[in-house]
């Protein structure tokens, strides 16, 4: 262990590692901040710009800008009562009220600390379970992945805010997304309709692109975001006695509620600052006063979606499966970059997982530093109009789809995606679960077929093996939770009427 | 209601993705369970996919028969189908955002023939002048930094090769 870490302080901390991993915190934090671009748009923007990197500097500088998009998202929040990124949406109900109760300082400062405790618990988290999660791992087969697949598609289905059978259209259709193509086996055309680019597949780049980067611009084109900036000067950045007395219980437990929700796939950041709230909530003594400025109701959240932000990196070292969407993305960067993630990534890629690893020790330290001197300049940041911003996101997506393959169509599939993105968005259709699925479709249909081959055409070997019968008892329960829901519903109304 | 209407559109949409697609299965070859054929596990999302949209417009006329039922007229034809406003989507807006897609359009096939800087330029000149309606010196400055900033770090600092179009930029 001891070595391992030594490899990975030396990978770290060299010159191009280091600046990449500043640029990574930077860039999230900025994404953090501005509302108009979240870390999976941000992440997907970025990704081709990491094709002609080192793939630990790459990974480095993706990893930088997710869990720095988690700092940032909370200074938003508190300022401007508007959440920069999704996870930071709860830290809006106490943080505000405390800024506009002269306490803007203290609650930043708070989210600062509560945030380095939190991801530093995760990593210190990634670097114990990981190597051993991996050789558990190791014994798996087709058959737990495609229950372990299944069961990561419907938590992340189960967790959209939107209806669950709109959730399964959407990952119905990344998964026929990763159809496209040629046939692994076969050799066959599958899904081209006689277009040459499509052969290859589906590029995850145009997609997430136009999904993620060109939708959102088309959206808040529509919209115009009222912003107001909370203006009176900032002070006692670092929080006092008392409010350190409030917030150690909370930051130890978002610690630990981030960490396991972050593990599950289909969890995650958002999940987890949101039980984190509704566990303080229940948990204080007067629950009545969370929403008018308690600083409970800011450590705790904003600990917990940095704390899921460092676990969430465990299914995707040891499994190759990701847990949530920026996740999937950053599985993207490592297939694109010809390196296998799965149980044996760890033995044959020492350097890049410790190197990461290392990294994101020094990432939070960077973001603390950051954060807290820096805050006057997100201030002004965050008065920046976004007309200034979206033109830099559209011709960042262009170049970057182009740059995949450097084929012009691909910037129209990414165009294209974007207008059907921005059809979904308004039909409510959530396009995490097809990115989600995209990625994981030709993992998922691999193993499918392998495992049907091996069971000579029966279902039952699903249900044979115990982990993978588990795996697919919790999806279906997770199914049948929400049809309960819907049936109660329904029930309710009929009993009113 | 308006989203129960969406969701009806919605699902008819994926429902004709999902019969192409069984349709494109069955010509490659199912095969049977136990030798999967290329067209098995597609076929297979692809009914699943069909089945799920079914439900959905099950559950949004449902939905939408409750609202009668509580007195409220389905005006489906005399006011939904055709009137943009009523589903959703509010005429302005979607003027706007259409005239941006064109342009997006317009730019990834002109990309090759113009070339990046040109394209871009153009595209970020046109929204930000017309669309948004800033001023000349505004939309000149975004447009300018905007694509003259990203051809410089991918040009030079990445080595991507971008189309440089008739001009010969660069």
């Amino acid at each position: 262990m001891f070595d391992s870490i030594a490899l990975g302080f030396s990978i770290a901390f060299s010159l191009q590692n280091l600046l990449f991993c500043f640029g990574g915190v930077v860039l999230g934090t900025l994404t953090g901040i501005l509302p108009g671009l979240g870390p999976s748009g941000a992440v997907a923007i970025l990704l081709p710009a990491t094709f002609h990197l080192d793939p630990t500097t790459a990974i480095i500088m993706l990893a930088g800008i997710y869990y720095g998009a988690m700092y940032g998202g909370s200074t938003t929040s508190i300022l401007v009562n508007i959440p920069g990124e999704a996870a930071s949406v709860v830290t809006c109900l106490d943080g505000y009220k405390m800024a506009r109760q002269g306490k803007a300082g203290p609650a930043l400062g708070i989210c600062a600390f509560g945030s380095l405790i939190g991801g530093t618990f995760s990593i210190i988290g990634l670097q114990f379970f990981s190597p051993y999660l991996s050789q558990l791992a190791i014994d798996f087969t087709p058959t737990e992945y495609v229950s372990l697949l299944v069961l990561g598609l419907i938590v992340l289905i189960y967790l959209a805010r939107e209806s669950m059978l709109k959730g399964i259209m959407m990952a119905l259709l990344g998964l026929l997304g990763g159809c496209v193509g040629l046939d692994l086996i076969s050799g066959m055309e599958r899904l081209t309709y006689s277009c040459v680019t499509l052969m290859d597949g589906v590029g995850l780049v145009p997609v997430a692109m136009g999904l993620f980067g060109i939708t959102e611009v088309l959206e808040n084109l529509e919209t115009t975001l009222k912003r107001d900036v909370f203006e009176a000067e900032i002070k006692n950045l670092l929080p006092n006695r008392e409010e350190w007395k409030r917030s150690i219980g909370p930051i130890g437990r978002g610690s630990v509620i981030g960490f396991l929700l972050g593990i599950l796939p289909g969890g995650g950041a958002i999940i987890s600052s949101f039980a984190s709230y509704t566990i303080e909530k229940k948990i204080s003594k007067h629950p009545e006063k969370f929403g008018t400025g308690m600083i409970e109701g800011v450590a705790g959240p904003e600990t917990a979606n940095n704390a899921a932000a460092g676990a969430a990196f465990i299914p995707l070292f040891t499994l190759g499966i990701p847990a949530n969407i920026v996740m999937a993305l950053i599985l993207g960067a490592f297939i694109i970059n010809g390196l296998p993630v799965g149980p044996l990534f760890i033995q044959q890629h020492p350097d890049l997982f410790w190197g990461v690893l290392v990294s994101m020790y020094i990432g939070n330290i960077l973001l603390l530093v950051l954060n807290l001197p820096m805050i006057p300049l997100w201030v002004k940041l965050l008065k920046v109009r976004y007309i200034i911003l979206f033109p830099i996101i559209l011709v960042f997506c262009i170049v970057g789809a182009y740059s995949v393959n450097y084929n012009p169509v691909e910037v129209t599939i990414m165009m294209v995606c974007g207008i059907v993105g921005y059809v979904f968005r308004k039909m409510r259709f959530d396009p995490a679960p097809l990115v989600f699925a995209l990625v994981l479709g030709p993992i998922l249909e691999n193993s499918f077929r392998q495992s049907l081959i091996v069971s000579q055409g029966s279902f039952a070997i699903f249900f044979d093996r115990p982990v993978s019968a588990a795996l697919l008892y919790l999806a279906g329960a997770l199914l049948l939770l929400n049809l309960f829901g819907w049936v109660r519903g329904v029930m309710k109304a009929r009993a009113d009427k | 209601m308006k989203m129960a209407k969406l969701n009806i559109f919605g699902a008819i949409g994926f429902i004709i993705v999902s019969i192409s697609v069984i349709q494109q299965s069955g010509g490659l070859g199912l095969g049977d369970f136990r030798e999967p054929g290329p067209g098995l596990y597609p076929g297979l999302i692809g009914l699943l996919l069909l089945i799920v949209s079914v439900m959905l417009i099950i559950q949004s006329l449902f939905r939408l028969r409750k609202r009668e039922d509580k007195g409220e007229p389905i005006t489906a034809m005399s006011e939904g189908l055709v009137d943009v406003s009523s589903i959703g989507f509010e005429r302005d807006k979607v003027m706007r955002v259409g005239l941006v897609v064109v342009l997006l359009l317009l730019s990834s096939v002109f990309l090759e023939m113009a070339g990046f800087l040109m394209s871009a330029f153009f595209l970020v000149f046109v929204i930000v002048r017309f669309i948004e309606r800033e001023s000349l010196v505004l939309a000149l400055v975004i447009s300018a930094c905007s694509s003259v900033v990203p051809f410089v770090i991918f040009r030079f600092f990445l080595q991507v090769p971008l189309p440089t179009g008739p001009l010969g930029f660069f």
